[in-house]
């Protein structure tokens, strides 16, 4: 028992996950040659973010029925990916950013869809 | 026909050899012109680093020892690298905040041979290691086969002048002792610190016209600013001026040349920007109508005799030196053509002037400004006021910003309504005062940049809003002796007063006033019209960028291409761009070691155009340093 909403909120966080982590050691953010954010606490921030959604997506994605973890962990996704989506702003990655909007389609996803066997 | 007119004075003011950038203003008159098109606002996108080369002579100071590397033993005091590359002689010479000069080939920045001066890496007068590049020059009649017919300069913070051999590097013997001037032996009044030579010489024919850098926010009394014209081979004195007359001898100080200077050879005139007199905020020993001091002032350069000179604020408490060569130009004004120069400044003000009389060409206007309150002060009563061209900055500060305020639960607002605040020219005070634009405001070293065919000038600025607070001395000792001297604190020490001096930032960081932060700004200096003005730069603080449209503070100036474009860096987010002349938008951008706080240069190599950065950085915008230097061409 799976829910794809929860699992693109994952999909699209670990993308987000590894952009980040190249981001804070590459010279450039990826796809962005004229941003440095290497060994920044933007960079940081970012990577911080999205590992946390990335496990909330998995929990999400998965076949845990506590209804009050769900809401907390939705309520905190959509805390997590609008904040990530302005860090990714404010750090000029537009790939971050993209995948931020790819796990806002997961969230919706997952809050508006039943799950799949 | 006025067009045609223009476009033969700008050929008869071009650099000897168009493709080279011979001096740290690209050339004598300080126009940061290049007359090279392959570069266009068309392919401009397209452009990428050819080569990016590191001299290793950088530091982060004791709290970033790993921005250094390269060299063993103590951490040397944070670098502030504000060379300009100079291209001739078909080679890139930089200096650089080690006191080292790098001969480079101009194509791919391979080293061709370096020349340590093993100047002491010690922050003597400045809280950096600073450098803003080297000096060229070349004989007219060389004598075949000897050394030293072309060479280079390289000033140093603990005062010595060394000229080396422009294809070797090697000390050039016959100058000063060795090859070495020691600039402090002219030291003998009221001396506390070295002469330091962080600014190279400006050269003209067989002379090197040198000023030097003090430290006049500590000391009341300090050595009396002058200027000194040299022998480019043996370094003798040709002849000193004085800014400050010898009556003041042990009473005051500096009004020296810290910045660069420019050039009129046909008129045979040499523009020195002068600098305030010590200490920088308390001018109560300083005569309140003392001439020259905070001006631009014009010296025959054969003789060092003064031609005129034009005082741009008066009795100055606010540390606003005159800070940049003037840029000279000739303008068709009322159907004729005017020599003209145009001064920037950090209040903000532009001053066109004609260069053969110091009188503006747009009117200037003496207006009551706000007076002291200080015991033992005076103020002048007017300073003088340019509407056109329009001022760089607002003439008050922007006003507190909302999300500043808000974000720091209503500290900005507080501690704005508790200063001084009346406006322009306010003067510091007991309790603290709004100074704007202040030290740091307006425009600094850098200038501005024209193209000499239309007359179009391009400047950047900064809107920063600082503090000014005078503190007693006897409560300035004793805060001192209780270790809480910190940050912003000057003791100013032989006056009354010491003085606190921060930026208005709310307990985050965040500046309190309204962005944008910096700008640049198009004139044409025929009308004095402002054709475009655009936030410039960008705000880079712990990785996040702020919005465009926030500006960055600017420290680094412009420079034009005959293309249509404006080079600069300047910014806080070590990037570099290229702008449009006509619309002020920006085209490219380059990603660069650190803020890019110097001029570009701008050249031509084996046919292909350069646009060469040194990305050193500067602490007053951001603690991030480098020592790379990159060149910037079209793709082959």
């Amino acid at each position: 028992m799976r829910h794809d909403g929860g699992l693109l909120i994952a999909f699209g966080a670990g993308l987000g996950l590894l952009v980040s982590i190249w981001n804070y050691f590459a010279p450039t953010a990826l796809l962005a040659p004229t941003t440095d954010i290497s060994h920044t606490w933007a960079a940081l921030v970012a990577i911080a973010a999205t590992l946390v959604l990335f496990l909330a997506g998995l929990v999400l994605g998965g076949s845990n029925r506590n209804p009050a973890l769900v809401t907390f962990l939705m309520l905190g996704c959509l805390v997590g990916i609008a904040g990530t989506a302005f860090t990714a702003r404010l750090i000029e990655s537009d790939l971050l950013l993209a995948l931020m909007a790819l796990a806002a389609i997961g969230w919706v996803l997952r809050l508006t869809t039943r799950r799949s066997a | 026909m006025i067009r045609a007119a223009l476009l033969l004075l700008a050929l008869a003011a071009a650099p000897a050899s168009a493709q080279e950038w011979t001096t740290f203003n690209g050339d004598l008159r300080a126009q940061k012109f290049s007359p090279l098109t392959q570069i266009t606002p068309e392919n401009v996108g397209t452009l990428t680093a050819a080569w990016r080369m590191h001299t290793g002579d950088v530091s982060g100071g004791v709290h970033r020892p790993s921005r250094m590397h390269g060299h063993a033993g103590a951490v040397p005091p944070p670098t502030v690298w504000s060379a300009t590359p100079l291209f001739v002689n078909d080679t890139l010479y930089l200096g650089t905040p080690f006191y080292r000069i790098f001969a480079l080939e101009p194509d791919t920045g391979a080293v061709k041979w370096t020349y340590d001066s093993k100047s002491a890496l010690q922050a003597l007068t400045q809280p950096d290691l600073k450098n803003r590049g080297v000096a060229y020059w070349a004989a007219a009649t060389p004598a075949a086969g000897e050394a030293c017919q072309k060479r280079v300069y390289l000033g140093t913070m603990d005062a010595t002048l060394h000229a080396v051999d422009a294809d070797t590097g090697t000390p050039c013997a016959d100058f000063g002792k060795g090859g070495v001037l020691d600039f402090n032996a002219f030291n003998t009044t009221d001396a506390r610190w070295p002469l330091s030579l962080l600014q190279p010489p400006t050269v003209f024919e067989d002379t090197l016209f040198v000023g030097w850098a003090g430290k006049d926010w500590a000391e009341a009394v300090d050595s009396p600013g002058a200027v000194y014209a040299l022998d480019a081979r043996t370094g003798a004195v040709k002849w000193t001026f004085h800014t400050l007359p010898p009556e003041l001898d042990g009473k005051t100080g500096t009004a020296n040349v810290w910045a660069s200077m420019s050039i009129d050879p046909e008129r045979r005139l040499l523009y020195i920007p002068v600098s305030s007199p010590s200490p920088n905020f308390f001018q109560g020993a300083v005569p309140l109508d003392l001439p020259v001091v905070t001006s631009v002032t014009a010296l025959n350069l054969d003789t060092g005799a003064m031609v005129w000179s034009r005082q741009l604020v008066r009795h100055d408490l606010w540390d606003l030196d005159t800070n940049s060569a003037p840029t000279l130009i000739d303008l068709p004004i009322g159907g004729r053509t005017v020599p003209a120069l145009v001064q920037t400044s950090k209040q903000g003000f532009l001053y066109v002037l004609d260069r053969t009389t110091g009188e503006p060409l747009f009117p200037m206007e003496e207006r009551p400004v706000p007076q002291t309150d200080v015991p033992g002060e005076v103020s002048s009563p007017t300073q003088a006021f340019v509407d056109r061209p329009a001022r760089v900055v607002p003439d008050r500060w922007p006003g507190v910003f909302k999300l500043a305020d808000f974000v720091s639960g209503g500290a900005c607002s507080r501690e704005a309504a508790a200063l001084r605040d009346e406006g322009s020219f306010t003067p510091p005070s007991l309790k603290g005062s709004i100074i704007y634009p202040g030290t740091v405001g307006g425009t600094e070293w850098g200038g501005g940049a024209v193209d000499p065919s239309t007359g179009i000038y391009v400047v950047n600025s900064s809107s920063v809003v600082q503090t000014y607070r005078l503190i007693p001395r006897a409560d300035y000792d004793a805060a001192a002796a209780r270790g809480s001297e910190t940050g912003g604190f000057s003791p100013q020490t032989g006056a009354p007063y010491g003085i606190q001096l921060e930026t208005l930032l709310n307990p985050i960081g965040m500046p309190c006033w309204k962005p944008p932060y910096g700008m640049i700004a198009a004139y044409d200096l025929k009308t004095g019209d402002r054709l475009w003005n655009e936030p410039f730069g960008q705000v880079k603080k712990f990785g996040f960028y702020m919005p465009e449209s926030w500006g960055s503070p600017t420290i680094g100036g412009p420079a034009i291409t005959a293309s249509g474009l404006v080079f600069i860096g300047a910014s806080m987010d070590a990037r570099v761009r290229a702008l449009d002349l006509r619309t002020g938008k920006v085209l490219w951008k380059g990603l660069v070691g650190a803020p890019a706080v110097a001029l570009p240069a701008i050249y031509e190599y084996k046919g292909r155009q350069y646009v060469a950065f040194a990305a050193g950085g500067n602490s007053i915008l951001s603690p991030d340093v480098s020592d790379e230097v990159v060149a910037f061409a079209l793709p082959e």
